[in-house]
């Protein structure tokens, strides 16, 4: 007979349960932490192909490419900020969950996760104010391919951020095991840092050119 | 002293600007350009790094961490900048669009990485008496000035910088900006040379302690060589002139503003690409020869493993038999090993191991930041992972970053027969 079954046989009225063996591994290098460097590395790619293509018809058909008034900082500069913080706080959830804090991992998650729903309303109400549509000019098809291919990654980290709170809720978590916590906040973290790029690309550019 | 040195700067300054001044105006167009900073910074850049290396030199015995090629990449670095700052290059970027693209490579991808691989800042501390060191020293690590540098210097910010501000000052308004305004230009080159110097930083990391392994400084290196060739690559794909600055500039010289806009970016697009590729493939092969080391040394390890285990079943198995019943189980130094223990012990003195670690029979060697040396004839192991041997000894010491990347000792310089010195030495603790 083995030492497992012998644990499990009632001795003396009070079954002897043994605790459940960790899941997962420990430190953040898991197969699953270079995965996401992998797609990192390839989405990274396809936003640069994405913007270098803005770039190449800017510089080929000039000012009057753009349209007549450039884009506006309304909504998107309070918007940029907003993807800011959600990355700081989701950055303080993931410090949460390696120094064992529980508390701070639920409540960093639930506001990356609140921030991030946020930046994607605004988001829409900033399409809706476009006066052109992804069919009316080139410039309208990359406006919106660009920004609609962000918030497409926008939406992947939304839902990697609601089953992270999903997890930690369940305990899934701990100061050493922890792994999921850091991938998924590598995404997000990659996603804001894309949207700098577009946003400087798509908003700020136009007044340096 | 101090006041000598002063007032030596100043004199030294005052000669440099005047022999400068006689140049002006002497070429007609492309004369040399006699900026006072510019002179007055790069004389005092010099005398600071010979201040620094003289006094290194003396608090150190002779011996210093900064060797001949320091000082050759030194006087490279000043030469390169003279020819970007001062040299009618400087009066050529003013006119063609061109011409200012190849200044900033040359600050960016060669006087950059030069002055990184001369440990200007070390020896510049050293120029400084003892107690402002000590007061820098401490800024450092307890004002948490060290903790905002490390943010900064982090190769992740290092690199968004260094592309950043390489694409922010090559878009059309932000340049033209800095041609039309003189503290804007100073700027710009600021912006460049600062940002570049952190990039090549983290490439050559001449302190021997790698922030980031092989592999990833490929990456690291690779990934700001493409996002640099898309400005070129821009400026070539196109039939507009975004520099108009230039215009007059380009007819002067025989070109339309259009061919001179291509000149420059074919300009920053392939010969920058060529640094870029160097750099890539000196890493390349840096990157194999380091695993390499590695491996030799993981078989060195597993033959000192077996070779225990076999010579633990030997002494057990077959004492009588054997007789193995050496006063030590590790291997004695052999007669053809070359080291003098008596000079060994000099080295050792000067090269101030002694300050991380407590060496028996070393005056003032009472260091708590390594392990102690005592008995280290009689160990098994060096760096915890080498059979100790004398060779392994000498492996060791020589390159400690490599045997073992990330750990504290740090790469001292030794010469070979130093090593060998030293190793020689360290065996007579029994």
């Amino acid at each position: 007979m083995s030492d497992i079954s012998m644990t499990h046989a009632p001795t003396s009225g009070a079954a002897v349960r043994p605790s459940p063996l960790p899941v997962g591994s420990i430190g953040h290098k898991a197969s699953g932490w270079w995965g996401m460097l992998t797609i990192i590395l390839t989405e990274g790619s396809l936003f640069s192909y994405l913007l270098f293509s803005y770039y190449y018809f800017a510089v080929q058909y000039g000012r009057e490419w753009l349209p007549s008034e450039p884009p506006k900082f309304r909504l998107s500069l309070p918007n940029t900020i907003i993807l800011i913080v959600s990355s700081v706080v989701v950055w303080w959830a993931e410090r949460g969950a390696k120094r064992g804090s529980w508390g701070q991992l639920v409540l960093g998650l639930l506001g990356g996760f609140i921030l991030g729903c946020v930046f994607v309303v605004i988001q829409l109400f900033e399409w809706k104010d476009k006066p052109f549509t992804y069919a009316s000019s080139a410039y309208g098809s990359l406006y919106f391919t660009i920004t609609g291919f962000h918030m497409a990654h926008v939406v992947a980290g939304l839902v990697i951020l609601l089953m992270l709170l999903v997890w930690s809720l369940m305990r899934y978590f701990d100061s050493e095991r922890n792994a999921p916590v850091s991938i998924g906040a590598i995404y997000w973290h990659f996603v804001d840092v894309v949207w700098l790029t577009v946003f400087f690309s798509l908003y700020i550019t136009p007044y340096l050119g | 002293m101090w006041k000598l040195r002063y007032s030596a700067l100043v004199l030294w300054t005052l000669a440099a600007v005047n022999s400068a001044a006689a140049h002006v105006g002497e070429g007609g167009e492309l004369h040399w350009n006699v900026e006072a900073w510019v002179i007055v910074s790069l004389t005092a850049a010099m005398m600071l790094y010979g201040f620094g290396l003289r006094s290194m030199r003396i608090r150190r015995g002779g011996r210093s961490i900064v060797g001949r090629v320091e000082i050759a990449t030194f006087v490279g670095g000043i030469a390169s900048l003279v020819v970007a700052l001062l040299s009618p290059l400087d009066a050529l970027g003013a006119e063609l669009f061109s011409g200012h693209m190849v200044q900033h490579l040359v600050l960016m991808l060669v006087a950059a990485p030069l002055f990184v691989r001369a440990r200007p800042l070390i020896v510049f501390l050293w120029a400084l008496p003892r107690g402002t060191r000590k007061a820098l020293g401490r800024l450092w690590s307890g004002g948490g000035l060290g903790g905002f540098f490390k943010i900064l210097t982090a190769p992740l910010s290092v690199w968004l910088a260094f592309c950043g501000l390489f694409a922010f000052w090559h878009l059309p308004r932000p340049y033209s900006w800095a041609l039309a305004h003189e503290p804007v230009h100073v700027v710009e080159h600021l912006c460049f040379f600062v940002s570049a110097f952190a990039f090549w930083s983290v490439v050559i990391e001449p302190s021997g302690r790698r922030r980031l392994d092989y592999g990833a400084t490929l990456l690291f290196v690779a990934t700001a060589a493409i996002l640099s060739a898309l400005p070129g690559a821009l400026m070539v794909l196109t039939s507009r002139a975004f520099y108009p600055a230039h215009a007059e500039g380009a007819t002067r010289w025989g070109l339309t503003l259009l061919e001179d806009q291509h000149l420059a970016g074919l300009i920053m697009w392939i010969p920058a690409g060529f640094v870029y590729m160097a750099a890539i493939g000196i890493l390349f092969v840096l990157w194999l020869r380091a695993s390499e080391k590695r491996a030799a040394a993981s078989l060195q390890k597993y033959a000192a493993m077996s070779s225990t285990v076999v010579l633990l079943l030997v002494v057990a198995g077959c004492e009588e038999v054997t007789g193995v019943q050496s006063p030590s189980n590790v291997t004695p130094v052999p007669a053809s090993f070359d080291g003098d223990p008596g000079r060994g012990a000099v080295v050792i003195a000067q090269t101030g191991c002694g300050s991380c670690h407590t060496i028996p029979g070393i005056t003032g060697a009472n260091g708590l930041v390594g392990p102690p040396l005592t008995q280290m004839g009689r160990r098994i192991y060096v760096a915890g992972l080498l059979r100790n041997t004398p060779d392994n000894m000498v492996t060791w010491l020589r390159d400690p970053q490599v045997v073992v990347p990330g750990n504290a000792m740090p790469n001292m310089g030794l010469q070979d027969q130093q090593a060998r010195d030293i190793a020689a030495y360290l065996y007579t603790l029994q």
